[in-house]
């Protein structure tokens, strides 16, 4: 394991121009951006005050749900892909370093891929649900407050 | 003591009832152009991914520069460039990042990668993406990503593969160079005779498995291949061509095959057809493959004259 950080920094490398590294970008962007647009579309009305924590939740059960077991599937597939796609596997099991070390890099950089997407999803949420309080003022928190008291 | 680059005993593998090599025993010297031939399937590829740690061995043991192969020894490996069949590319990747991607591995310095692009005339295309290559160019950057972790011993699997007559000449010359000026020893398969022995110091026969012959290229040069006649009359032809000496291996009605030795015996045998009034449409020295060599009766006399 000791030449681990020089196989992952190779691993990071080969992701690049990859659809790997786009889908990990791409795909929580749209489906923020999908989740938005509903809400978008949304008339807020006083009894939809809890519109901005259901467009949150909507946003994770889509993604957690239905998305992400796919996709972390897909992911670790073409994560792979890299080294099927050309036959190399043959080329770096040859290198001078351990197999162990060279599918723990393979695994880390999956892993990497995956919070990335999670931390695209996050940020999205947050940079959509502060657009959405926006455009939509009646949905705000202090609307939220004044309502709950009432 | 000079130990050998490549060492092997008894060397064995098989896949289920099928044996792909049976009992190699290769002795590589260091420093030279090493061919290893065999026609298609007689267990090169087998042989180079067991040298190189890819396949476990059967039976028998792998020395390289003179220590032992085991899969917990890989720091072995690390004096070893290697081309596998085709170059293993990324083809989304650029040249330069292709060999950044190995040397981030095998950590020669950085400077390393720029020198290896220019070694192999690459340097020009060094940004541009793989996926844009000619085969070529491909094949280069093969060996420049063998060659990158400064290796003394670099295992080439059919590294002329694919490419035209003009790029064979060009990766000779790469070869010898390699080999020359940088002292690597290069152990190359190929199924064409005529291509290796341009090259080669060393040559080993490989077939069904079994190493037939291994020695210097000298050893093997002592055989010559016929030379094919094609003319008209050619049972006169033959009769005439034996009368006048020559060995006739077979002859029909227009095509003759005669055991010459020299290249003056080609023009001896056109001006003896001639100056007997027959017409000679073609004189062709057949380029011989080791299929010739190996699956006709040249092969059984080569075999009972050589020593392994």
């Amino acid at each position: 394991m000791k030449d681990l950080y020089p196989v992952l920094a190779a691993e990071g490398l080969k992701l690049k121009r990859t659809l790997a590294l786009r889908l990990a970008i791409w795909c929580p962007t749209v489906i923020v951006l999908l989740v938005f647009g509903i809400y978008a579309g949304r008339n807020g009305k006083h009894s939809d005050a809890d519109l901005l924590t259901g467009f949150a939740q909507l946003t994770l059960t889509i993604w957690t749900i239905i998305l992400f077991p796919l996709y972390a599937a897909l992911l670790a597939a073409l994560v792979a892909a890299v080294e099927h796609q050309n036959d190399s596997w043959k080329y770096i099991l040859a290198l001078p370093v351990d197999r162990s070390t060279i599918f723990v890099a393979k695994w880390i950089a999956s892993i990497g891929l995956l919070w990335l997407s999670s931390l695209v999803l996050a940020t999205g949420v947050v940079a959509t649900a502060e657009a959405l309080r926006l455009m939509k003022p009646a949905w705000s928190s202090s609307h939220l407050q004044r309502s709950s008291f009432e | 003591m000079d130990s050998l680059a490549i060492e092997s005993r008894g060397l064995t593998r098989t896949f289920g009832s099928c044996t792909a090599v049976n009992g190699l025993e290769l002795r590589v010297p260091r420093g030279i152009i090493y061919g290893f031939l065999g026609p298609n399937g007689a267990g090169k590829t087998t042989t180079i991914r067991l040298l190189l740690g890819l396949l476990r061995p059967t039976s028998g043991t792998i020395l390289l520069n003179g220590e032992l192969l085991t899969p917990e020894r890989r720091e072995l490996l690390r004096g070893i460039g290697a081309l596998v069949e085709t170059p293993s590319l990324y083809p989304h990747l650029t040249g330069q990042e292709n060999l950044e991607v190995t040397r981030r591995i095998r950590k020669p310095p950085r400077s390393r990668v720029a020198d290896t692009l220019a070694l192999f005339g690459l340097t020009a295309d060094a940004n541009r993406v793989v996926r844009a290559y000619s085969l070529g160019m491909r094949q280069r950057l093969g060996l420049a990503l063998a060659w990158l972790g400064e290796p003394s011993l670099m295992m080439l699997d059919e590294p002329a593969n694919g490419l035209d007559p003009a790029g064979i000449r060009e990766l000779r010359g790469h070869l010898q160079r390699l080999a020359h000026d940088h002292n690597v020893t290069i152990f190359l398969s190929s199924h064409v005779l005529n291509e290796v022995e341009q090259v080669a110091d060393y040559i080993g026969i490989i077939n069904r498995g079994q190493l037939l012959f291994q020695g210097k290229l000298q050893e093997l040069q002592g055989y010559q291949a016929p030379l094919t006649v094609v003319a008209d009359r050619g049972f006169d032809a033959a009769a005439l061509l034996k009368a006048n000496g020559w060995q006739v291996l077979k002859d029909s009605e227009n095509l003759l095959e005669v055991q010459i030795s020299l290249d003056e015996d080609i023009a001896a045998i056109n001006r003896c057809l001639l100056d007997n009034g027959l017409h000679v449409y073609r004189l062709e020295r057949r380029q011989e493959t080791l299929e010739d060599l190996f699956l006709s009766s040249h092969g059984s006399e080569l075999r009972t004259g050589s020593h392994l």
